[in-house]
């Protein structure tokens, strides 16, 4: 039997009945984007990976362009946290990804479903480091049992025709909806030059430039000179952190001792592939950014207990404002 | 260059070590072969429970319920049921540690009950957990998981995901298993050292008899029977002899609900041009084939004869809600046990 009846179409489901109820909200503004400025950025996960916390959300964040909302990152409960500003999946039409670590990208599958199933009109588009044109195209087609069901029937196109996929690479200089989007490759991901590892993938940090406001993101990285001259002078610099002795003492409780070597070795990654608040001051105060904002905080336990910590580490490199964010913070 | 990989495999282990510092982080996320060895230890004495990890039913997220996600603990094993956005800080909040998660059950695709799949793939991956979990569901959830594998790729391709070295390809740490098609008495479909699962198909989908849909598209209602309790969970389903059938003499009996009154006043918001006024009532009689009213539920639970009666993937399920007897009025009449209308990590 070809095409449908009148019935079949009418026949919605639940779910989808309701959003249809509720898109009445959806011609209006969002409530969550009635911002003072045309650029403002909210942290909407500030955790930093794998391991998921109830109060610290895996990394996204929520670049306000304009009240159109864009999704810096797209970690675990990017949704959930978008919901709590008010926020419909169908509402975000620009993701940027720094890299693709999956504290990073574990929202997008939920994002792209539920994007078509709220029978968003608008196609998304997705930035992002090599590789991640593979990572979508498997997303959208893990997709299809959900569409072969609930597609055509219910009046939703296919879901690869709500997404596309714009590559980043190291020097990336582009314009996106008036926002001047640039990245630089950082050092999160350097390995030995030939090394397995070396798998063609990048680590990038980013900058948004738009009506006269700047906001550098430094994605994951350890200290780079690249990443200080792209963010120079910019209004936030919202960069990563890492506390690195609440977390090796987390390791000795988990693992028992390590040998002095092993902590070493441990220390040293840390430090080359990450940022010490006192790394990261040096670096906002290499890029003379206004204001410092810590996010991905890889401490232990409540966010406002390590909040002193790094600020005063910062603070022996950088001379201005610091704040250690929380989740749905502006800025 | 060994010292590399092993910083790298280090690096790791240091992500997990956090958990153990962060009094909400997953309690067991941290590689433990310890409690690994023995995996059945503390199951003879234990008592199975249901917990309600996500009680609105979807898409359109809510502040107040996560989408449709449970959870049976057992001991120390884990058992998903639907694994909607939200359920791996669902788990977290239910100190449910991702490492003893032994299988994924999956009622059916739609988006809000299976939209982290993915995600919590990954997360097993992520911590060392390689033992093939089945990932079992509707026709589709093979391909699914071969899909999502691919998306994953780059992932497990990106260096410490890669490190120490190599990670095993997050494709062999699934094993998923679409069901038959048809499905018309109880069948077993899993089977382990603490649980039987059942299953058979409901009536959530209507399409028009031999369009490709009505070919293809398949919802079950699943029955788990351990040593002390059995549970059943509906799925979404409107009513349905099968899952009258699949609910007898049950424990508790998890079922789905809608209030119609309250979806009509809902969709009455939406402007006419939206939603034409004379397509509401086709819309609603659908609804009620396709989901369970209160008075549906009273007339399963007495038929089935249920010891209990627990509902979640609340339609509509809005923030804020505080008067929840529409959820329950008409089941009273049919039904005289317990009814409890879940929140978010209830455990039953």
């Amino acid at each position: 039997m070809k095409g449908f009846t009148g019935a079949a179409r009418r026949r919605l489901h639940i779910a989808a009945a309701s959003a249809i109820a509720l898109s009445v909200f959806a011609s209006a503004p969002a409530p969550a984007v009635d911002t003072p400025a045309a650029l403002t950025w909210t942290t909407l996960g500030t955790a930093a990976g794998p391991v998921l916390y109830a109060q610290r959300s895996q990394p996204a964040n929520l670049l306000s362009v304009d009240g159109r909302a864009w999704l810096i990152d797209c970690g675990d409960g990017a949704l959930e946290r978008l919901a709590a500003l008010h926020v419909r999946a169908a509402q975000v039409d620009t993701v940027v990804i720094s890299h693709l670590h999956m504290d990073h990208i574990g929202g997008l599958q939920g994002l792209l479903g539920l994007r078509w199933m709220q029978g968003a009109r608008q196609k998304l588009t997705i930035y992002g480091p090599p590789g991640t044109d593979a990572v979508v195209a498997g997303l959208v087609a893990s997709l299809k049992p959900v569409a072969a069901i609930d597609g055509e029937q219910a009046g939703h196109d296919d879901p690869a025709a709500l997404v596309e996929v714009v590559t980043l690479r190291d020097g990336a200089d582009i314009d996106v909806q008036g926002v001047r989007l640039r990245a630089v490759r950082n050092s999160h991901f350097d390995v030995t030059p030939g090394h397995p590892l070396e798998n063609g993938t990048q680590s990038l940090s980013l900058r948004f430039d738009y009506k006269g406001r700047s906001i550098g993101y430094t994605g994951d990285t350890g200290p780079s000179d690249a990443v200080a001259r792209l963010e120079q002078n910019v209004d936030v610099l919202v960069s990563e952190v890492i506390d690195i002795e609440p977390t090796i003492a987390g390791i000795a409780r988990a693992m028992g001792q390590m040998s002095p070597q092993a902590r070493e070795h441990l220390i040293d990654h840390l430090k080359t592939q990450h940022l010490t608040p006192r790394e990261a001051g040096a670096l906002a105060a290499k890029a003379n950014a206004r204001q410092l904002v810590f996010t991905h905080l890889a401490i232990a336990g409540p966010t406002d207990d390590s909040r002193d910590t790094l600020i005063n580490g910062a603070k022996e490199a950088f001379n201005g404002p610091i704040a250690v964010a929380h989740d749905l913070d502006r800025f | 260059m060994p010292t590399r990989l092993h910083t790298v495999g280090a690096c790791l282990a240091l992500l997990a070590g956090t958990a153990l510092a962060a009094p909400n982080a997953t309690p067991g996320a941290t590689p433990d072969s310890t409690l690994d060895a023995a995996p059945h230890a503390a199951v003879v004495d234990a008592t199975p429970q249901w917990i309600t990890l996500g009680t609105g039913g979807g898409p359109l997220i809510r502040r107040d319920r996560s989408e449709p996600a449970n959870a049976l603990v057992i001991g120390r094993d884990v058992y998903l049921f639907d694994v909607g956005s939200g359920v791996e800080r669902q788990m977290v909040g239910a100190h449910i540690p991702m490492a003893r998660v032994r299988a994924i059950f999956i009622s059916h695709h739609h988006i809000d009950h299976n939209a982290d799949l993915g995600q919590v793939m990954a997360s097993r991956w992520m911590f060392n957990q390689y033992t093939p979990m089945p990932v079992i569901g509707p026709p589709g959830t093979e391909a699914m998981v071969d899909h999502l594998s691919e998306a994953m790729r780059a992932v497990e391709l990106a260096p410490i995901g890669a490190g120490a070295g190599g990670k095993k390809p997050i494709r062999q740490t699934v094993a998923p298993k679409d069901l038959a098609l048809n499905m018309d008495t109880p069948t077993e479909i899993y089977k382990d050292g603490n649980i039987r699962v059942l299953a058979i198909t409901n009536t959530h989908y209507h399409f028009a008899p031999g369009s490709k849909e009505a070919q293809t598209a398949r919802s079950y209602a699943f029955r788990v029977e351990t040593k002390d309790r059995t549970f059943v969970y509906t799925g979404d389903t409107g009513p349905s002899r099968h899952v009258e059938q699949l609910a007898q003499g049950a424990d508790v009996l998890i079922s789905e609900v809608i209030d119609i009154p309250a979806i009509r006043a809902e969709l009455l918001k939406a402007p006419p041009s939206i939603l034409p006024r004379d397509q509401l009532p086709e819309m609603i009689k659908h609804m009620e084939e396709d989901h369970l009213t209160p008075v549906e539920i009273g007339k399963l639970a007495a038929a089935a004869k249920v010891k209990s009666v627990v509902l979640t993937h609340l339609a509509p399920g809005s923030d804020g809600e505080t008067d929840l007897s529409g959820y329950t009025n008409g089941i009273a009449p049919t039904y005289g046990g317990p009814v409890t209308v879940a929140k978010d990590l209830q455990r039953f």
